[in-house]
């Protein structure tokens, strides 16, 4: 079974709730085996967290447990775990002999439900040779096993090989985003507000003070929602940019805890513009390149257009600087204003070379930074940013003040 | 949150040491805050180079006396060593036993639950300079940050100098913003670190001197931001080494009693070349006396190598197609041209600008042409002992000439490529008295 959805939808939130509400109903007949995609990053590392989380859960003894020595003998240590339930009596981890020990045990089957977060990077281990297995397992019903993937790739089942898609059961379930913004406000109210079952339930014998002054917190949310313009703004934005219930509680952090003190009285917390988010772009970094840096950006872009191709090396770009500057200085010297002044090659190259370093150029050979010969000035780059993303950042006067001037670089071509 | 605070004199203290940072200060605050309230499982902290974020970070975590695990990551080498150092250095200071091994974010993910389990304080795992991790991926990334996820008490705080999108592929983690200094609060920086003028009399150092010596730093600093540091060095650190490195001698007129400390404008325009130069902003290891004179170094090479490599030079830069133009002697160079623009009347206008070939840099070219090039470019007729071939290996020793394709050497499609630049190329040229600026297209 697969979870697909976007990130922050609630994917886990929901299968963390309906295993916990499993636990509490059938205590003790499953085991739950949680894998994430990040974590591990081959099968290897996979198999050995299985037998590890296994091994934990059955309670067995670290010596216990099958050595991690290689991939097959893992493999097939828990398969027979697996497929063989009539086999697994109490702590036997090897699973192999069928227990001589203390044979009037009665035997149990105990289900095992197998997490795997990130599911699209399991499909991309060689051979999906987990994948399969444990699909094949399922499917055979040789053991109660349930394999439930969480991801937010919406193809995802189209990455996975012909022979573990056949024994993908398809079932998928789609979680979404609210489609409206009353739904998300509905989403973020519940992180916000104080839940007064809840409150009563683990606080015995609450004060009526304290009631009270939840309560007055509660509705002040609700007006906020209600009658705060900025916040309503605020509230809009973010909804129209990733609607991610997460984006607007890190937006609250700050308010929040400056206002804890006056929470008696009925807070009080204007939203301002969000002071924890993530920058737009990588443009953002504009202010704080120096003159030379901003301008040979600029060049380089220039050059995008004028020549028709996405790539340049440093020698174009100075060219086009030195042009640029010095058609910079004509014109201002009429004016009689001082103008930018000319840097020479070296400090230009050390310049260049640090917006390397911020990913503003790419190299465009794969391999390319380290050279191939070619000498630092003739390497061939790519430009990250176009010659109008730059012209706006600089308009928008976010690049620091008096580098209004650099915009028309940016629109006459 | 709970009504524990973070002391007021603990942030203010904070903002006298580092000034203009409080915005970047309080948000720490909100994030970090103390034992009793929660923090966010990853924290990224981003700002260019020399903006204060591991110097803030290391002073605030360390003043509000939280437990923390600092790693380096631009030190380790391989992940294995990384997530080694992370498993360790987190054993150690949460006060653990073993720390055993952890060779993979798999194997650490565990290790630190089991560290961190019976452990009530918050731990924050920082991982100073995370973009310079050379094995990193973002699986990497993604996973370091899902640890703080993981296991509750840990707080992982990444430190980066340019933001990435989507850095830990999650819904997004708080990111604190440390904006570069303006102008105004470099100098502001600077000012806590006034120089003295360097004067005979020390003895009687007073308010007033002290006084005079800040007006004259400031406008110094001003004038060397706008000069220099605006153009090269946004960085304080890179200011304040160019700001030291000029001071001396930009006073040294009022320490020998020239000028006073108030006409400023004079002492400017005494020293206007100084702020002309670029000796200060380049790093060189050689003294700015000695490299005055540049003189293009040549090596003394054999004198059919010489031709050899004017010829790479014209292979590389020249398009190939006009090299009949060129190199054919028989043909009538003038006629060859004549007709080269007759069958080309209609004028079409190049919608793109043409680029220069010599900024193009070195084109690849067969081995074959370098021959025929170098044979068309000879006075005379190549003498009989001269091993060609040798020569060609020797300037590729010499990486005058390089390989230009993955293919084997002896292969007849290996490209090659010149190595030299132009002045270089002029000057060998000279040497063999061969006028190879006859020969470059332009």
């Amino acid at each position: 079974m697969l979870i697909i959805g976007a990130r922050g939808t609630g994917k886990t939130t929901l299968l963390e709730s309906a295993i916990s509400d499993l636990t509490e109903e059938h205590k003790g007949e499953f085991l739950t085996v949680r894998l994430n995609g990040f974590f591990q990053t081959d099968d290897k590392i996979a198999l050995r967290e299985i037998s590890r989380q296994l091994g934990v859960e059955m309670e067995l003894d670290e010596r216990d447990q099958p050595k991690a020595t290689n991939f097959a003998d893992t493999l097939s240590s828990i398969l027979a775990i697996l497929s063989h339930p009539d086999e697994l009596r109490a702590p036997d981890g090897e699973g192999e002999e069928p227990a001589q020990e203390d044979p009037s045990s009665t035997t149990t089957t105990l289900s095992v439900i197998f997490i795997l977060e990130e599911f699209d990077l399991f499909a991309t281990h060689p051979r999906q040779t987990l994948l399969y297995n444990l699909f094949d397992i399922a499917q055979s019903r040789k053991a109660p096993i349930a394999v439930i993937g969480t991801t937010t790739r919406i193809d995802v089942v189209e990455s996975l090989e012909k022979r573990v898609k056949s024994r993908f059961s398809h079932r998928t379930v789609h979680l979404k985003s609210p489609p409206t913004l009353r739904g998300f406000w509905d989403i973020c109210k519940e992180g916000l507000s104080v839940d007064m079952d809840e409150v009563d339930s683990e606080i015995n014998g609450s004060s009526d003070e304290d009631r009270r002054c939840f309560e007055a917190w509660n509705s002040h949310i609700e007006n906020l929602y209600k009658n705060d313009r900025q916040f309503q703004r605020h509230l809009r934005r973010i909804y129209a940019q990733n609607k991610d219930p997460k984006s607007f509680f890190n937006s609250c952090i700050l308010p929040l805890s400056s206002s804890t003190t006056s929470f008696p009285a009925g807070p009080s917390f204007s939203l301002p513009t969000n002071q924890l988010g993530e920058p737009d772009s990588i443009l953002s970094i504009l202010d704080g390149l120096t003159d030379l840096e901003l301008t040979l950006l600029i060049a380089a872009a220039r050059l995008d257009i004028i020549s028709d191709t996405d790539t340049c090396n440093f020698q174009m770009a100075y060219s086009e600087y030195t042009a640029l500057t010095s058609s910079l200085k004509v014109t201002s010297s009429a004016t009689g204003v001082t103008a930018g002044r000319l840097w020479s090659k070296g400090v230009a190259l050390g310049a260049w070379e640090r917006l390397a370093e911020y990913e503003l150029l790419v190299p465009a050979v794969i391999g390319g930074g380290s050279g191939g010969g070619v000498s630092r000035e003739g390497r061939m780059w790519r430009v990250e940013a176009g010659l109008g993303e730059i012209g706006k950042c600089l308009e928008m006067g976010r690049a620091g003040v008096g580098r209004a001037g650099l915009g028309k670089w940016c629109k006459e071509v | 949150m709970t009504d524990e605070m973070l002391p007021a004199e603990l942030l203010t203290t904070l903002n006298e040491q580092f000034p203009c940072r409080a915005p970047q200060i309080r948000r720490l605050a909100a994030l970090v805050g103390t034992d009793e309230t929660p923090s966010p499982p990853a924290i990224i902290l981003h700002g260019l180079e020399a903006t204060g974020k591991t110097t803030i970070l290391r002073t605030f975590l360390g003043s509000v006396e939280a437990s923390y695990t600092w790693i380096a990551c631009h030190e380790c080498v391989t992940v294995r060593q990384l997530m080694e150092r992370i498993s360790v250095g987190v054993t150690e200071n949460v006060g653990g036993g073993d720390a055993g091994r952890a060779g993979d974010v798999c194997a650490l993910g565990v290790r630190l639950s089991g560290a961190l389990s019976g452990v009530e304080r918050k731990h924050f795992l920082v991982l100073d300079r995370v973009d310079r991790t050379r094995e990193g991926s973002n699986v990497l990334f993604a996973a370091l940050g899902r640890l703080g996820e993981a296991i509750p008490s840990l707080t992982v705080i990444f430190i980066l100098s340019v933001p990435k999108l989507r850095f830990l592929s999650s819904a997004e983690p708080p990111h604190i913003h440390f904006a570069p200094y303006t102008k105004e609060e470099s100098i502001k920086i600077l000012s806590k670190y006034v120089r003295r003028i360097p004067s005979q009399d020390i003895e009687e150092y007073t308010e007033a001197d002290a006084k005079e010596e800040l007006y004259v730093w400031q406008k110094f600093c001003g004038t060397v931001w706008d000069s220099l540091a605006k153009g090269t060095a946004r960085g304080v650190v890179q200011f304040r080494a160019i700001v030291d490195e000029m001071w001396e001698p930009f006073v040294k007129p009022i320490a020998e009693g020239k000028y006073g400390t108030r006409n400023y404008s004079s002492l400017y325009l005494l020293h206007k070349d100084m702020f002309r130069r670029e000796t200060n902003v380049i790093d060189t290891v050689v003294p700015a006396g000695a490299g005055e004179k540049t003189v293009t170094k040549i090596h003394d090479l054999p004198y059919y190598s010489k031709f050899l490599l004017c010829a790479a030079y014209l292979a590389s830069y020249n398009p190939a197609r006009q090299d009949a133009m060129f190199f054919m002697k028989s043909n009538d160079f003038g006629r060859k041209k004549r007709r080269g623009g007759t069958t080309g009347p209609t004028k079409r206008t190049a919608k793109n600008r043409k680029i220069h070939r010599r900024l193009l840099g070195p084109q690849a070219f067969p081995l074959e042409r370098l021959q025929a090039i170098f044979a068309a470019i000879l006075p005379h007729r190549l003498s009989s002992s001269a091993d060609v071939q040798t020569q060609i290996a020797t300037l590729t020793s010499l990486r005058l000439l390089t390989k230009a394709s993955a293919t084997d050497v002896l292969e007849a499609s290996t490209k090659w490529r010149v190595n030299a630049g132009w002045d270089y190329i002029r000057h060998v040229a000279r040497t063999v008295k061969f006028d190879i600026e006859d020969f470059v297209a332009e």
